[in-house]
């Protein structure tokens, strides 16, 4: 079944931007014990176009492995086959996937997709050159890997050492290292070292990259290891040695009309002190090429144009514009004016720390009033340090949450003064780009939530939601809609382009609200699957996955690279349909008696208790209730209580239910498997009864695989599993009062 | 009872020239002096915050107008008596003739007490507003030669705004700041001892410091001279020859191989270095033996590993983790790449951004607020304490309170916010006036440099790269002399300034031309810290031998030999690891990691062999908080701890490898040696050496034998690790 399209067409359109998450109030967040696929690593992180890879992820609830999703979709698609055992049953987690000669290179988003649906996100780079495996051996200084130019090799942190490169190094000859470990949603926080053949450091890790320029013929060393030494599956990375270009900067256009790059070892680059990088201007036809086989993300910004001696003399924008420029150094402010007309509405959105710059603009905006003698004078209209608005993730900062953005209706003609600073790199000579854009309505990417989030405060390695529906059941999403400060009207999100079996039942984000929800509904015969939800045009964002050591590490939020959902073949504990006509009209000093109806699993019979979502915190949000044994029940919201002003405002309704839930299914098969063949050895062992030592390890093999088997069994044993439970959404008018 | 005793004594120096009887008297010029002269208001006393027996003075008598409200009209005017002013508590207690917890501080019949009834006679005047202000005092004679255990009385004059002068010796506080050099009495008396050097006596009065040098030579002949190598040799042999003190030989190149391989890398050079260095003939092979040492990476981390101490890079919650390795990889990255100190400096103090971004933002970690900023600034890099001047006029010092609120306006936009590092922060200049509250006045104070004047920023300023810029003037007087005293001592084991970090007129520097010579040639380098490095390490000075001659035995400040050192902790279990044979293991560190590689305080807490011999805590800017101290503890460590005894007897440590070595004892000696002391075994050292092996081998054979061998070696190596050439830099 397809998606319906309906209003949101034209929301999308104003391109508001949304990031979304689950909402799993804390205290519900760490009862859910639900299947949910989750993957902690992937290995390799990446292979060659052309080459065949075995790629293993780990994780849990990785049960029934059906395939690997990756978006964007590759085309020419990659072929990906679960590989299997001996006995041709499926082994968890691992995969053979084949990648096509003229794969386009670049990074893709990986999820793991099997019994219990599709899993959080990680990334797979396919690259064009030629690549190689680290060995345990390679971690130690006498075995040291040797690479030859323009290879990248594969490896996990397996000990707290270093691994060790040998590379050969011509005098003169620029080599770059590029190590991606975090930038591979990994643990691995790059460090390293380069030796020259005396042994003598001469060059370091800096973002990545050791760039080393050889002053003498001969083997150089190359150190690669976590920061912290920290070591473990989740601590994979990738590093090439390259002696090609490394693009860091793109400038689309400039006043030359060629495009600018900033990068190190460009061909024509010269040393500039922007970033520390060198600069070249090329042909703008070049860029998309070259952007997609750097090794590296690139900030890539619309335009280089705003005079670097903005600081003293300010540059006039208008609606509409977007500008480029460079912050100046030691913190000190870029100026712009912005004429103002009375009842334009201005969006001004800072774009830098988003494009994954190490920048942290503040904006500090002045409105200056001008009188007859034409005398100016300036007062504080607000000072944006960050994005400031609801976030769904209390706890994390995101690093798009440092770009300001201010949205402004003009009550009168004047002029707004902007001053623009970088106050992360106020010291130094190193210098960042940004862009700024003056609209009418936000012009950031469209983000959407593939997958639910949510994290108690205290608690950094919970569970994170699922971006799966089950059969017959209802999932809801929040949505933010940070850069909505200042506009009143109430917005529809929808999807279109739902899995087979899927409808949205779409969204509503209230009057002057920066949060609402979204939800979905699966049909009880849905056919499992898990799609790219290929109508949300924008990015997704999720939290990667749990980290081990949650005091040192940051949880990391990125965009991904399109959303996703999934759905499991297996029905859900129940759902709640509202009854009756919505919106629902109430007066703002009323109360509203909304009516319920379970629609439950054969096997659920409790009671529910149904919170509401969106309209309060969820502290303080009211209940409702349906009896166990029962499908109906009813939930009463005191609008004065809710201190809800007349306007439009949207809600669902979130419980919790208990099903009992099998896990470890396909790896008990394997474990039958597995006794019974170990059966069979030690029957044929026994046949010889001389060979005495052949019958004991028989037997010891039957023991062991039997210790497994029932292991497997005890795991694979139903339990009880807490899901959340969802209702469709609710839409609520709240009117004046009746005037007594 | 020191006033009692000092004030009874018949006058020493002239009397006050304007005593007469007729003379108004004045508060704070004439009063104040006496009481802070007493020790009344001192911290002790009535000058702590919260006064004794509920009779309080400002600390010092930095504070007159308070003092007049507290002795005149406080208490409803019940410690003054005008009309029997000897009747006054003020004088009845400070006479002990009424119970006084601290004693007798007046004696009648001297002239303070005197001068104390008059006061309350003329009706307890403050003093009028025309009255003259003290302006500076003089100690006479400023700076003197003196042959040893001589005795010099000084004088000391206050100079007054109006320009008159009188007499205050017998008012005035004396200070030695040798102990063991000088004594001082109450009337300015100074008792020199027979130790030869530069003593400095502080002298203070009203506020004002000043001081008093003598150089006290030994008068020996210098003749035989080390080759001058740079100004730095030229300073100390100038004042050598000034005081008559000839200076020990250079040492030998063994001894100058160890003992610069730890001062700038912090590890013992290996054998085959030491054979190299030892068989080389290149006459300038010191010199370029310093520079490789530089260019290592060793030197890099040794050097990181003090300033990441200095700069509170301190692991307090587990979170810290992160920040602290960058924190600590950027300091070493700096140092290899050799960033210029003026730089280094304002990286750091004008550090933004996220531990990411920038990782010198950790320094704002462990100081939260604008005052304990600037107070680490002003130790770390000005090498001059503020603390004192929060709460009060900086006792021997010029700073006051102002000055102090001021200089902490610096950091008065410094802001916070949350940062994508779980409990971590971003720091970042708020845009705003800077200025700061004076606490005392409550009026606010704009970022004003010591000795400088107050400025006037605009809100986007970020007033630290003013601050920054202040501090690398060439003319700063604090910067760049802070640093290559810091330095110095690093080397030396003595700062030119003891202590390093509190560098004011009172505590002069032993040798003023050659402090100023080297930071005069700092500045002129660029600030290149390794030049620096370089300059003292080159010195004959510094190459000089340990061992005393007759003539300089004594000697701890003239630089005449060089002072062995401990080896600092980190060093020293280095140094014991590499001499056992046995790598290392720190959590989170690869295998074999040098403890001066440890990039936070952390590791303090589960490694008592640390913790023992000193490694600082990272919670001060002081250097103090690394001892040097040799202790009992340490010992008991060293001679019998569970883990050195573990590593002594490790499997595949040393002394096991030696055992199964097939080479020649002696030659397997001579190894141990090298790598303990960089020298040669003598033929006594080899003797006794092979005569324990042959003792403990006597009669075994096979199994037994083998053992017997390995305890051998275990105990040889037990011995070396325990000698105080292997425990000290010499």
């Amino acid at each position: 079944m397809r998606c319906q399209r309906r209003a949101a067409e034209e929301w999308l359109r104003r391109g508001i931007l949304l990031w979304g998450s689950l909402l799993l109030p804390g205290g519900l967040v760490a009862q859910i014990t639900a299947p949910l696929p989750q993957i902690t690593s992937v290995y390799p992180l990446g292979g060659q176009a052309g080459t065949t890879v075995d790629v293993i992820v780990k994780g849990t609830d990785l049960d029934g492995s059906r395939t690997l999703l990756f978006t964007p979709r590759p085309s020419p698609a990659f072929h990906v086959r679960p590989k299997r055992d001996a006995n041709g049953l499926p082994i968890p987690g691992q995969f053979t996937v084949t990648l096509p000669p003229d794969a386009t290179p670049g990074r893709y988003d990986i999820r793991f997709v099997g019994t219990f649906g599709v899993s959080n996100v990680r990334q797979f780079e396919v690259g064009s050159l030629r690549e190689v495996e680290a060995a345990a051996e390679h971690f130690q200084p006498e075995s040291p890997l040797k690479v030859a130019l323009n290879t990248t090799v594969n490896a996990t942190a397996k000990s707290n050492a270093p691994l060790h490169l040998l590379i050969d190094g011509k005098k003169g000859q620029r080599i770059l290292v590029v190590c991606r470990g975090e930038s591979l949603d990994t643990q691995l926080s790059s460090a390293g070292r380069a030796y020259d053949p005396a042994g003598r450091e001469i060059a370091r890790m800096q973002d990545q990259v050791i760039d080393v320029t050889p002053a003498v013929d001969g083997p150089h060393a190359i150190q690669i290891h976590d920061l912290m030494y920290r070591t473990g599956d989740t601590t994979g990375f990738r590093v090439t040695v390259t002696d090609q270009p490394l693009i860091r900067i793109a400038m689309r256009t400039s006043p030359s009309g060629k495009a600018v790059i900033y990068g190190l070892n460009l061909p024509n680059g010269k040393p500039s002190l922007k970033a520390g990088l060198e600069r070249t201007e090329i042909d703008p036809k070049q860029l998309d090429p070259l952007l997609i086989t750097n090794l590296l993300e690139v900030a890539t910004l619309e335009r280089e144009d705003v005079p670097p001696d903005a600081s003293t003399s300010a540059v006039t924008l208008h609606v509409g514009h977007t500008y480029g420029g460079w912050f100046p150094a030691f913190g000190l402010p870029q100026t712009f004016e912005l004429p103002l007309k009375k009842g334009q509405r201005y969006v001004i959105e800072i774009v830098s720390s988003q494009l994954g710059l190490p920048t942290d603009p503040t904006l500090f905006i002045e409105s200056v009033k001008t009188d007859d003698t034409g005398k100016e004078t300036a007062s504080t209209q607000a000072e944006v340090l960050d994005l400031g608005t609801p976030s769904p993730f209390p706890m994390l900062r995101r690093p798009a949450e440092r770009d300001p953005v201010y949205a402004y209706t003009a009550t009168a003609d004047g002029k707004f003064r902007l001053h623009l600073t970088d106050t992360a790199n106020s010291v130094g000579k190193i210098r960042y780009p940004f862009e700024l854009r003056i609209r009418d309505s936000s012009s950031q990417p469209l983000i959407a939530t593939p997958s639910a989030l949510a994290l108690p405060k205290n608690d950094r390695t919970g569970v994170f939601g699922s971006s799966n529906i089950w059969r017959g059941g209802i999932v809801a999403f929040e949505v933010v809609a940070p850069y909505r400060a200042g506009f009143p009207d109430a917005l529809m999100p929808y999807i279109a382009g739902c899995p087979p079996g899927v409808t949205c039942l779409g969204g509503f984000m209230g009057t002057r609200q920066g949060t609402g929800y979204i939800a979905f509904q699966a049909q009880d015969d849905a056919p499992a699957s898990a799609v790219s939800l290929a109508d949300w045009k924008g990015p997704g964002a999720e939290i990667l996955a749990k980290v081990k050591d949650s005091n040192r590490e940051p949880l990391r939020i990125r965009q991904t690279r399109g959303a996703v959902l999934g759905v499991v073949e297996s029905a859900a504990p129940a759902r709640v349909e509202i009854v009756g006509q919505q919106p629902f009209e109430v007066a703002s000093d009323g109360k509203l008696e909304i009516t319920l109806k379970a629609v439950r699993h054969q096997d659920f019979t409790d009671a529910l208790k149904m919170k509401v979502l969106g309209l309060i915190d969820s502290d303080k949000a009211p209940t409702g209730d349906i009896p166990a044994k029962t499908d109906d029940g009813k939930i009463t919201l005191d609008i004065k209580a809710l201190k809800l002003a007349p306007g439009d405002y949207g809600c669902v309704l979130q419980g919790t239910a208990k099903l009992k839930t099998a896990r470890g299914i396909e790896e008990l098969a394997l474990a039958e498997k597995a006794a019974t063949q170990a059966g069979t050895d030690l029957t044929a062992a026994k046949k010889n009864p001389a060979n005495a030592d052949a019958i004991k390890k028989a037997e010891q093999a039957k023991a062991a695989a039997d210790k497994v088997l029932a292991d497997r069994k005890a795991k694979a044993a139903p339990k009880d599993a807490v899901f959340l439970v969802y209702s469709q959404p609710i839409r609520i008018r709240v009117i004046e009062p009746v005037k007594k | 009872m020191r006033l009692a005793l000092s004030l009874s004594l018949p006058f020493v120096a002239a009397s006050l020239a304007t005593g007469a009887e007729d003379r108004p008297l004045n508060f704070a010029n004439d009063i104040v002096p006496i009481l802070t002269k007493g020790g009344c208001n001192s911290g002790g006393c009535h000058g702590k915050a919260s006064g004794q027996n509920g009779f309080k003075l400002s600390l010092l008598g930095f504070e007159p107008q308070e003092d007049y409200e507290h002795i005149v009209k406080e208490g409803r005017g019940r410690r003054l008596f005008p009309a029997s002013p000897e009747q006054s508590l003020l004088l009845t207690k400070g006479t002990a003739q009424v119970p006084h917890g601290g004693g007798k501080k007046l004696d009648p019949e001297s002239e303070e007490y005197g001068d104390l009834v008059r006061w309350i006679r003329q009706g307890m005047p403050y003093g009028s507003p025309d009255d003259p202000t003290l302006a500076r005092i003089e100690v006479q004679p400023s700076k003197e030669t003196l042959p040893l255990k001589a005795k010099r009385q000084l004088k000391v004059i206050a100079h007054y705004t109006d320009g008159s002068t009188r007499d205050v010796t017998r008012r005035a506080l004396y200070e030695a700041n040798e102990k063991v050099m000088a004594e001082t009495s109450d009337s300015g008396l100074v008792e020199l001892m027979d130790m030869p050097g530069d003593v400095a006596v502080m002298v203070r009065y009203q506020g004002k410091v000043s001081t008093f040098r003598a150089t006290l030579p030994l008068g020996a002949p210098v003749k035989e001279l080390p080759p001058v190598k740079n100004f730095v040799d030229e300073h100390v042999i100038a004042k050598l020859k000034t005081i008559g003190m000839p200076p020990s030989p250079l040492c030998d190149d063994s001894t100058f191989l160890r003992r610069v391989t730890l001062d700038i890398t912090g590890r013992l050079p290996s054998p085959d270095e030491m054979k190299d260095f030892l068989a080389s003939s290149d006459p300038a092979k010191r010199d370029a033996w310093i520079n490789r040492l530089l260019d290592s990476s060793e030197y890099a981390e040794f050097f990181a590993n003090k300033w990441n101490a200095l700069l509170r890079n301190k692991r307090t919650q587990d979170w810290y983790a992160r920040g602290s390795y960058l924190f600590h990889n950027w300091l070493r990255d700096r140092l290899m790449e050799n960033m210029p100190y003026d730089e280094f400096v304002h990286q750091v103090v004008a550090a933004s951004g996220d531990l990411d971004q920038h990782p010198p933002v950790a320094w704002y970690r462990q100081v939260k607020d604008a005052k304990t900023q600037m107070e680490d600034v002003a130790q770390l890099f000005l090498g001059t304490r503020m603390q004192c001047a929060q709460c009060h006029h900086h006792p021997f010092e010029k700073w006051s309170q102002q000055d102090y609120f001021g200089f902490a306006a610096f950091f008065s936009t410094v802001n916070r916010k949350a940062s994508g590092l779980p409990g971590e922060e971003i720091i970042y200049h708020k845009r705003t006036t800077a200025q700061i509250v004076n606490e005392r006045t409550k009026a606010s104070v704009k970022p004003t440099s010591l000795g400088g004047p107050e400025l006037a920023l605009r809100p986007e300023e970020d007033p630290r790269h003013r601050l920054a810029q202040w501090m690398s003037k060439a003319d700063n007087p604090f910067f760049a002399h802070t640093l290559v005293n810091r330095y110095w001592k690093h080397f030396f084991n003595r700062g030119l300034v003891e202590p390093e970090d509190d560098m004011r007129e009172t505590n002069p520097p032993v040798n003023p031309e050659l402090l100023n010579a080297l930071a005069t040639s700092f500045v002129k380098s660029g600030y290149d810290m390794k030049e620096l490095i370089l300059t003292i390490t080159r010195s004959s000075t510094y190459q000089l031998s340990a061992t005393p001659n007759e003539w300089n035995v004594r000697d701890r400040q003239n630089f005449s030999r060089y002072y062995p050192k401990r080896l600092n902790a980190e060093v020293l279990f280095d140094s014991v690891h590499e001499l056992l044979g046995v790598a290392p293991t720190f959590e989170g560190q690869p295998v074999g990691a040098r403890a001066v590689e440890l990039p936070d305080n952390s590791y303090n807490t589960t490694n008592y062999f640390l913790t023992v011999f000193g490694r600082p805590d990272s919670s001060s800017a002081c250097e103090c908080e690394r001892t040097q101290e040799a202790s009992l503890p340490q010992s008991l460590h060293l001679l019998n701890a569970k883990d050195i005894q573990e590593d002594l007897t490790h499997g595949d440590g040393r002394a096991a490898r030696l055992a199964a070595d097939t080479r020649p004892d002696d030659d397997k000696l001579t190894e141990l040696y090298h790598i303990a002391f960089s020298r040669e075994p003598t033929a006594d050292e080899m003797t006794f050496g092979l005569s324990h092996l042959d003792k403990k081998a006597a009669n075994k054979s096979g199994e037994e034998l083998a053992t017997a061998r390995r305890e051998a070696y275990e105990d040889i190596l037990w011995a070396l690790m325990n000698t105080k050439e292997f425990l000290f830099n010499h």
